[in-house]
């Protein structure tokens, strides 16, 4: 038997990138989104530390974010738009 | 004089050539527009993965014989894959793949078939996944449709230190398979915690037909063409329950049931020589087999904070053959057709596998030990693997230790390994048989993602 959810969404499944941003600003509203896409960079390239620049601006922007959940909101981001698992 | 003649010069250069005129250089909002106009026409991202194993091999009493071989393999797995986002809820991921041993058609060419149940083509790339995701409802109903990824699945990521690569359990199937899938998240409120309850039911359809012509059936055998295969036809129900985000009990949890079901169909009739006799093999009713199991996968990562993960998969399996394989020798035409046997074993069998491991992570790398068992009869369906040999489809007991190692900022992966498969059974030809086979090897390997 389908179980419909009753809400629709608003983070609809679509690019690492969007998918990142959406999830930190959910998190942190009042983080801008330039600052974001250049921490993204520093994660894409490599940076699962947060020691980088911009990651540790982001840090001290958003108190209420750890680095471990900065690298879990981007290996989920990265995941879900990997097609590694259907539906996601 | 002399800077009279330079400035004619350099006038007359830059009307032949402009660009030696000073340009204005973009504003801000003009090079961000270029960017963004880049970002527009190039829809598809593409991503490589590479891994290069090497090998060496030690199997004893090969082929149940009292011989030892020994023999060093290289193995190369290339993956290519394609995405593209045609909006926010419609994507489409393509992947090619190349898994084959180096310079093994150097000189005598293999036969490169298309049979599925063969992870390593040679050195033709297969068609991998081809499949869409389609948002119905948001995040809370996707449909999927086409080759699914249903290859690699948990816990190869784990043995090869990489994202998760598949969709289901690679003990529940481990096969390409084609289908039609609705993926739903049970409990949304979950999100708000970092947890996805997700079912996903897939419906998987084939035929055998005549490829160039699919309106025409594919009969069992020439001697009778009026009897046909009845096709494939599969099930699948799953229940995923994910917490991603670190806790004091984990940093990652992932359990995964999964129910399924799938009816073959006859094979088409194969022919061959064998001595110099032609002979022809073929089922003799429109199904092989029907199959059913249950599988259950477990993971969990850095348990109490500590640097040791855990992992375990099980599967338990039914197989109901329905036809008999049978052989013919058309040369002799007064000889009766004989009886082959049944898929996997004469009658209605079952049997189950189950695999338990552990990581210890050290700053960056981790070492694994797995231990795999089998008993009676499971299904050999955990066939695909980047390692030099899928331990999956082997009937009987493994152990198994590796250690990987991570540079270039996790993007490069160094492994070594070993295991020793003690052999009690072998799935060859439709039938499981005993075995004596005791195989050895020490391996390492390069993977990288680019």
């Amino acid at each position: 038997m389908l179980i419909f959810c009753c809400s629709f969404s608003p983070l609809l499944w679509a690019g690492q990138l969007d998918l990142f941003i959406q999830r930190v600003k959910v998190e942190c509203p009042r983080a801008q989104a330039l600052l974001v896409k250049k921490s993204l960079i520093e994660m894409i390239k490599g940076d699962e530390t947060c020691q980088e620049r911009y990651l540790q601006l982001l840090l001290a922007e958003c108190q209420s974010l750890s680095c471990s959940d900065l690298v879990y909101i981007y290996k989920i981001a990265k995941e879900q738009s990997s097609g590694t698992v259907m539906g996601r | 004089m002399l800077w009279r003649f330079v400035f004619v010069f350099f006038f007359i250069l830059g009307a032949i050539d402009p660009s030696w005129a000073i340009e204005p250089e973009k504003s801000l909002e003009e090079r961000l527009t270029d960017l963004e106009l880049q970002s527009l026409s190039h829809r598809i991202q593409t991503n490589l993965e590479m891994n290069v194993l090497g090998g060496y091999f030690q199997n004893e009493h090969h082929r149940n014989q009292d011989a030892t071989v020994r023999n060093v393999h290289f193995k190369n797995n290339i993956r290519l894959k394609f995405k593209g986002d045609l909006n926010p809820s419609f994507r489409t991921y393509v992947s090619f793949q190349v898994n084959y041993l180096f310079n093994d058609d150097l000189q005598t060419s293999e036969n490169i078939t298309d049979e599925r149940t063969t992870s390593v083509f040679g050195s033709r790339p297969y068609l991998r996944t081809g499949y869409f995701d389609w948002n119905l409802l948001g995040d809370n109903l996707i449909f999927s449709a086409g080759r699914l990824p249903t290859v690699y699945g948990p816990p190869e990521h784990l043995r090869m230190g990489r994202d998760r690569q598949g969709t289901y359990p690679s003990m529940g199937y481990n096969v390409p398979l084609d289908g039609l899938a609705l993926t739903y998240c049970l409990v949304p409120l979950l999100h708000n915690w970092g947890a996805h309850f997700t079912g996903r039911t897939v419906y998987m359809p084939g035929s055998i037909a005549n490829r160039q012509d699919p309106h025409e059936a594919a009969p069992l055998s020439e001697r009778d063409p009026r009897s046909f295969s009845d096709g494939h036809e599969g099930f699948t129900q799953m229940f995923e329950y994910e917490v991603a985000r670190p806790t004091s009990y984990f940093d990652r949890f992932l359990a995964i049931w999964q129910l399924s079901y799938l009816r073959l169909g006859a094979f088409k009739e194969r022919k061959g020589v064998s001595k110099g006799v032609n002979y022809s093999v073929y089922l003799d009713g429109g199904t092989l087999a029907r199959m059913y199991n249950t599988a259950f996968h477990l993971e969990l990562h850095r348990i109490f904070k500590t640097r040791f993960d855990f992992y375990g998969s099980y599967m338990h399996s039914w197989t109901k053959p329905s036809g008999t394989m049978m052989t013919s020798y058309p040369d002799f035409t007064g000889l009766p057709d004989e009886e082959y046997g049944q898929f996997i074993s004469d009658g209605d069998t079952q049997g189950n596998r189950y695999l338990l491991g552990t990581r210890f992570h050290f700053k960056k790398s981790h070492l694994g030990l797995e231990y795999w068992a089998s008993s009676r009869y499971p299904i050999p369906n955990d066939l695909y693997s980047d390692d030099l040999v899928a331990l999956g489809q082997f009937f009987g007991k493994i152990g198994h230790i590796y250690y990987n190692y991570e540079f270039f900022k996790n993007q490069m992966r160094l492994k070594l390994g070993y295991f020793y498969i003690h052999e009690e059974k072998d799935f060859s030809d439709g039938f499981v048989n005993n075995s004596r086979q005791r195989i050895q090897s020490v391996y390492t390997g390069i993977s990288f993602e680019i």
